[in-house]
C-alpha cells in the first residue's frame, strides 16, 4: 500500500523515473546545473503518461490529446527552469547554493501541482468535471496508470467527447498559470473540505457506527473501516480517488446542492498536496504528550506561521470545539499561497487548545452553554 | 523431408487447428480477475454485470479447471469479505452497497447473490470462526439474527435467486448456517445443479455441508462425492473426487483425510491424474503430491517430485506445511 515517489533527505529519488514518457525528455534534462535537471526530470515524471495497448479508444483519445498538452506545457517551462533556480537561490542570499535550495525547489514543485488541482477556470469546465466525477468509472485506473497528470484527467476518459474537450481546454488554461509568482485568483480555501469532512464522518462511524445514505465503495470502506485504517493523505491510490468521489456524488444530489461549492470542497480536499509526495508514514510520529510538539509533516517541509484557531469555550473556560479559521504562512520556495501546505498546521494547532483553560468570556457572548471566541498560534523553527 | 510427409504435416495441422481454436475460445478471459477486483472496489455496476453475462454464457475455464462463473463470484467474494482488520462498519457498508445493487438490478441474480454474501459475511465477523464451544452468546445471537435476514431476504428474491446458478452457493451457506438437514442442502444442491451442471463450486458447498463438524459425517460426504464423481464422470473422470476430497481435508481431516474420511487413495490417485491431465498447474501437482506423501505411495511421490520441485507452493501441504513437505521428503529418502 505504500507508495508513490519518496522524497529522501532533500533530494528526490524517482521511482517513476522517465522511461514511460511518449516524448523526448524535457530539455532541461540535459542541462549542466544538475538543479534544473531535477526539475525537468521531475516534471517528465509526473507528466508520464505510458501507451497502453489495452485501453479503450475514449482512453487512447484522453491520452493522445493529454500527451500533447504535456508536450507544450513542457516547451513552455523548459526556458523558465533556470529562473525558478535563480530565484531559489536568491531566497537565502546567505547560502544560495546550500543544502535548503533542494527544499526551496521541491515545495514549489508541489505547489504548482497543488495550485493546478484547486484552481478554477470557467463554470463550463466545472460543469464537465462534475459530469465525469459523478461516474464510478472516474476512478479506474490502468495497471500502468503512472504519474500526478494520467490520474488527473483519468476520469475524463468517461465523457462524451464534446465535454471532455471542455474540460482539456480548461486544462491548458490552467497549465498557461504555471511560474507566475505570486499566482492571482486562487478560489478561498473552504472552511471544510471533502477530507476534513470524510475524515470527521469516518471518525463517527467507527464510534457508533452511523452511516449515511449512499454506500461507500469497497475500496473506500477497506481503507477507512479496518482496524488499522489509513489516514486521508495515505488512500492510495483508488481509494483515494473513490472516497472523495463518493462523498461528492453524495453531496451534489442533496436538494439545493451548491455546484460550484462542493466542488472547491472537493478539490481542495483531493488535491495533491505535499503529503503526496512523500511516504509520510516514514516520518517520525507526533508526540501525543506534547500538545506544542512541532508537527512532523509540517516540519519536514519547513512550514511556519500563524494559525488563527475558533474555539467554542464552556463557562469554566475550557475549550470543547476548535477548528482552524485562517492561516498565514511561511514556506521556503513559496511565494504567495502555499496552498500544497495550507492544512500541515491546522491539526496541531487545533490540539493546543483543545481542552485547554481559557478566560471565560463575557457571559453576553454564550449562546447555550459555549461562547465563541479565537486564538492564534505561532509556529517558529528555532 | 518429401513431400508426402510435407503434406500429411501440413493436412494434420489443418485438421488441428479447428481444435486449438476451440480450445482458446474456451478460455476464461485471463482480465476476469482484474477487471471484477477493480469493478466491485469501484462500485461499477454495469461493469459487474457486463462481466455476469459474459461468464455466465461460457462454459468457459481457467488454467486451474475453475469456470468463469467461478472465478468471478471467487473473486467479488473476496472483495466483499475485506481486509483482514475490517471492522463492523465495513460489513455495514459493503451489506449497503449490495442492496443499493440490488435495488438498481433487481433481476440480477449475482447482486442478489452478493447482498446475500454481504449478508453471511457480516454474520460471521459477529460469530468469528473458532468452534462453537468458543462464540460468546451475544455473538451466537448476532449471528442468528443476520443469518436470519439473510434466510428472509432470499425467500424474498427466490424468483431471481433461482434463475440460474449463481447464488446457489451462498443459497447453501445459509441454509447450513441455519442449521437445515443434511438431505436439504443436497437438494438445494441438486436444483442448482440443474440450472448449470458446470458449477462445480455446488458440489463443494454441498460437501462442506455433510462435514462432520456440521452435523454430517463422513459417509454422507462419501456419498455426495460419489454422486458428485457420477454426474461428471463423462466430461471430468474422476477429477471432482479428487478435488472434493481434498476440500474435504482443507475444511476438516487435513493430515488424517485417510483415516477419519471414506477416501480411497486409488481413486484420488485417478482423480488426480484426471485432474492433470486437463489442469496441469503447479497447484494440483504439489497437492497430488501431498496426498501421495500422505497415502505413503513411493511411486507416484517419485513421478511428482520433480514437477514439485525444489520450492513446493506450501499452500497445497496442508497444516504445517514446511514440517509435511520436509517430513515426506525424509520418508522417499528412507525407502
Amino acid at each position: 500500500m505504500r507508495r508513490r515517489q519518496l522524497l529522501q533527505g532533500s533530494m528526490v529519488a524517482w521511482t517513476a523515473g522517465v522511461a514511460g514518457l511518449a516524448h523526448s525528455p524535457l530539455a532541461g534534462a540535459q542541462a549542466a546545473d544538475p538543479r534544473v535537471r531535477h526539475l525537468a526530470r521531475w516534471l517528465d515524471s509526473i507528466f508520464a503518461w505510458p501507451a497502453d495497448a489495452a485501453a479503450s479508444p475514449e482512453l487512447a483519445a484522453l491520452r493522445d490529446r493529454a500527451v500533447a498538452l504535456a508536450a507544450a506545457h513542457r516547451e513552455r517551462l523548459a526556458p523558465l527552469l533556470p529562473q525558478w533556480v535563480q530565484q531559489a537561490r536568491a531566497a537565502d542570499p546567505q547560502d544560495p547554493d546550500g543544502d535548503g535550495i533542494w527544499v526551496r525547489l521541491n515545495n514549489r514543485l508541489f505547489n504548482e501541482v497543488a495550485m493546478h488541482d484547486i484552481d478554477h477556470v470557467s463554470a463550463a469546465v466545472d460543469e464537465a468535471w462534475l459530469a465525469a466525477l459523478q461516474r464510478p468509472q472516474a476512478c479506474r485506473m490502468p495497471p500502468t496508470t503512472s504519474g500526478w497528470w494520467q490520474r488527473r484527467l483519468l476520469p475524463l476518459a468517461t465523457l462524451e467527447p464534446a465535454l471532455r474537450d471542455v474540460a482539456l481546454d480548461g486544462e491548458a488554461r490552467l497549465l498557461a498559470r504555471w511560474g507566475q509568482q505570486p499566482r492571482d485568483g486562487l478560489p478561498e480555501r473552504p472552511a471544510e473540505t471533502s477530507k476534513t469532512l470524510i475524515e470527521a464522518e469516518v471518525l463517527q462511524a467507527r464510534q457508533d457506527g452511523r452511516r449515511s445514505g449512499l454506500a461507500m465503495p469497497l475500496a473506500g470502506a477497506a481503507a477507512v473501516f479496518d482496524r488499522d485504517p489509513e489516514e486521508p493523505d495515505e488512500w492510495w491510490p483508488d481509494a483515494r480517488c473513490v472516497l472523495h468521489r463518493w462523498w461528492l456524488q453524495r453531496e451534489l444530489a442533496r436538494p439545493g446542492a451548491d455546484r460550484r461549492a462542493l466542488l472547491d470542497q472537493y478539490r481542495f480536499g483531493s488535491a495533491a498536496t505535499a503529503l503526496y509526495w512523500i511516504d509520510a508514514s516514514k516520518l517520525p510520529p507526533r508526540r501525543a504528550d506534547q500538545a506544542r510538539a512541532y508537527p512532523p509533516r509540517a516540519l519536514r517541509f519547513e512550514v511556519t506561521g500563524d494559525v488563527k484557531v475558533e474555539l467554542a469555550v464552556d463557562r469554566e473556560g475550557v475549550v470543547r470545539r476548535a477548528r482552524v479559521v485562517e492561516r498565514k504562512l511561511m514556506v521556503p520556495g513559496i511565494v504567495g499561497r502555499p496552498v500544497a501546505f495550507e492544512d500541515l498546521l491546522d491539526e496541531a494547532s487545533v490540539r493546543v487548545f483543545l481542552g485547554s483553560k481559557q478566560s471565560v468570556p463575557p457571559p453576553e457572548s454564550f449562546r447555550g452553554d459555549l461562547a465563541t471566541t479565537t486564538a492564534f498560534t505561532k509556529w517558529t523553527l528555532e | 523431408m518429401s513431400a508426402v510427409c510435407r503434406r500429411l504435416l501440413l493436412a494434420m495441422a489443418l485438421a488441428l487447428t479447428p481444435l486449438i481454436a476451440a480450445a482458446q475460445a474456451q478460455a476464461v478471459d485471463p482480465t476476469l480477475t482484474v477487471r471484477a477486483r477493480q469493478a466491485i472496489r469501484l462500485g461499477d455496476i454495469e461493469e459487474l454485470e457486463r462481466l455476469h453475462a459474459e461468464v455466465r454464457a461460457s462454459k468457459a475455464r481457467d488454467a486451474s479447471g475453475q469456470l468463469g462463473l467461478e472465478v468471478l463470484r471467487r473473486t467479488l467474494d473476496r472483495q466483499l469479505d475485506g481486509p483482514g482488520g475490517a471492522i463492523e462498519a465495513y460489513f455495514a457498508e459493503v451489506e449497503a452497497f449490495t442492496l443499493q445493487w440490488a435495488q438498481a438490478r433487481p433481476r440480477s441474480s449475482l447482486a442478489h447473490a452478493m447482498h446475500l454474501a454481504a449478508l453471511t459475511n457480516r454474520a460471521w465477523y459477529h460469530r468469528g470462526t473458532g468452534y462453537a464451544n468458543t462464540v460468546p452468546p451475544h455473538a451466537w445471537r448476532d449471528f442468528t439474527a443476520v443469518i436470519e435476514r439473510a434466510a428472509k431476504y432470499a425467500a424474498a428474491h427466490a424468483e431471481v435467486l433461482r434463475s440460474d446458478s449463481t447464488a446457489y452457493p451462498v443459497l447453501l451457506n445459509i441454509a447450513r448456517a441455519s442449521g437445515a438437514p443434511l438431505d436439504r442442502l443436497v437438494s438445494i444442491g441438486i436444483e442448482g445443479l440443474e440450472r448449470n451442471p458446470e458449477d462445480h463450486t455446488i458440489y463443494q458447498r454441498v460437501m462442506i455441508g455433510l462435514l462432520p463438524k456440521w452435523g454430517g459425517d463422513a459417509r454422507s460426504v462419501e456419498r455426495w462425492i460419489r454422486e458428485a464423481e457420477t454426474r461428471t464422470r463423462a466430461a471430468y473422470g474422476k477429477a471432482l473426487y479428487a478435488l472434493l476430497y481434498a476440500e474435504a481435508a482443507d475444511q476438516e481431516f487435513e493430515h488424517a483425510l485417510f483415516e477419519q474420511s471414506l477416501a480411497e487413495w486409488r481413486d484420488l490417485r485417478e482423480g488426480f491424474r484426471d485432474v492433470l491431465a486437463r489442469w496441469p498447474t503447479p497447484e494440483h501437482v504439489n497437492r497430488f503430491a501431498y496426498f501421495a506423501c500422505l497415502a505413503r505411495d513411493q511411486d507416484t511421490w517419485h513421478e511428482l517430485v520433480e514437477r514439485v520441485g525444489t520450492e513446493p507452493l506450501l499452500r497445497q501441504w496442508g497444516s504445517n506445511p514446511r514440517q509435511m513437505y520436509d517430513s515426506c521428503k525424509r520418508w522417499a529418502s528412507r525407502q
